[in-house]
């Protein structure tokens, strides 16, 4: 009986561990901006190298962010973006509103790991807009 | 039925030739030479494992258990970074391309000129 129940508590382990990887969900409102003088704000360390690699936007600046608990069940607003959060790590969906008119719909984001998940191209008040979304 | 009298009996018992016993010796030799005439079974060998069926089933069901839990483990999340995402713009653009920074290994979605109404989007 000892090693069925080592195994069914085994199994248990290793199917419910990979669920609760990351317990927060970190989502900033990032501006990307043309000026060559402008300096990238703080906030924006760890993703600002990713950034400057693949977009072509000299310097990015924070406009706002919060922080959702995985899974998530939630709806906050950055700047005059709506942005719906629902799921888990694996499977989360978001849905992004402007002015509380629906602008994008996803499932199903990659957020392996620690590794950011980059939204962008929303139009802003003077450049781009762009979701950084990261497990912490 | 002829009855014999105790005097007939012991008569023929003093004429009736009865062998002496042998001594242990001969006896034996007598009874292997006897035993090799008959069908002898041969002994069965040990088994190599003396493990119980039920053990052995145990055995094979936590192996397979402890190798899906290692395949779970090990392969989980391995597939190619935006597998299964869905996308689904709403509002109006010409594009939506896919960037994956190789260093990084992290995904980057750019919707091409999409237009939103009026652009403040930084306005808090």
């Amino acid at each position: 009986m000892r090693p069925i129940l080592f195994g069914i508590v085994l199994l248990w382990i290793v199917l419910t561990v990979p669920c609760y990887a990351g317990n927060e969900l970190s989502v900033r409102l990032v501006e990307a901006v043309q000026g060559a003088d402008e300096q990238s704000s703080a906030g924006l360390e760890d993703v600002i190298g990713i950034l400057k690699r693949s977009l072509a936007s000299a310097n990015y600046r924070l406009v706002d962010s919060c922080i959702i608990q995985l899974p998530a069940s939630a709806e906050q607003t950055l700047g005059s973006y709506t942005i719906k959060c629902s799921g888990t790590q694996k499977n989360l969906a978001v849905t992004v509103l402007r002015h509380g008119k629906e602008v994008l719909k996803t499932a199903n984001i990659p957020l392996q790991g620690t590794k950011p998940f980059i939204l962008g191209g929303l139009p802003g008040k003077s450049g781009v807009m762009l979701l950084v979304f990261l497990v912490k | 039925m002829k009855q014999l009298s105790t005097g007939q009996i012991r008569e023929l018992l003093a004429h009736r030739h009865i062998g002496m016993a042998s001594d242990a010796e001969s006896f034996w030799s007598d009874f292997k030479a006897r035993a090799q005439l008959m069908n002898q079974d041969r002994p069965v060998a040990e088994p190599l494992f003396s493990v119980s069926m039920k053990r052995l089933m145990l055995a094979t069901a936590c192996a397979t258990l402890i190798a899906l839990c290692g395949g779970l483990f090990l392969f989980s999340g391995r597939e190619t970074p935006a597998g299964n995402m869905t996308l689904n713009v709403t509002a109006v653009h010409s594009a939506v391309l896919m960037i994956e920074d190789a260093p990084s290994q992290s995904t980057i979605v750019w919707i091409v000129d999409m237009k939103a109404g009026d652009d403040d989007g930084g306005s808090a």
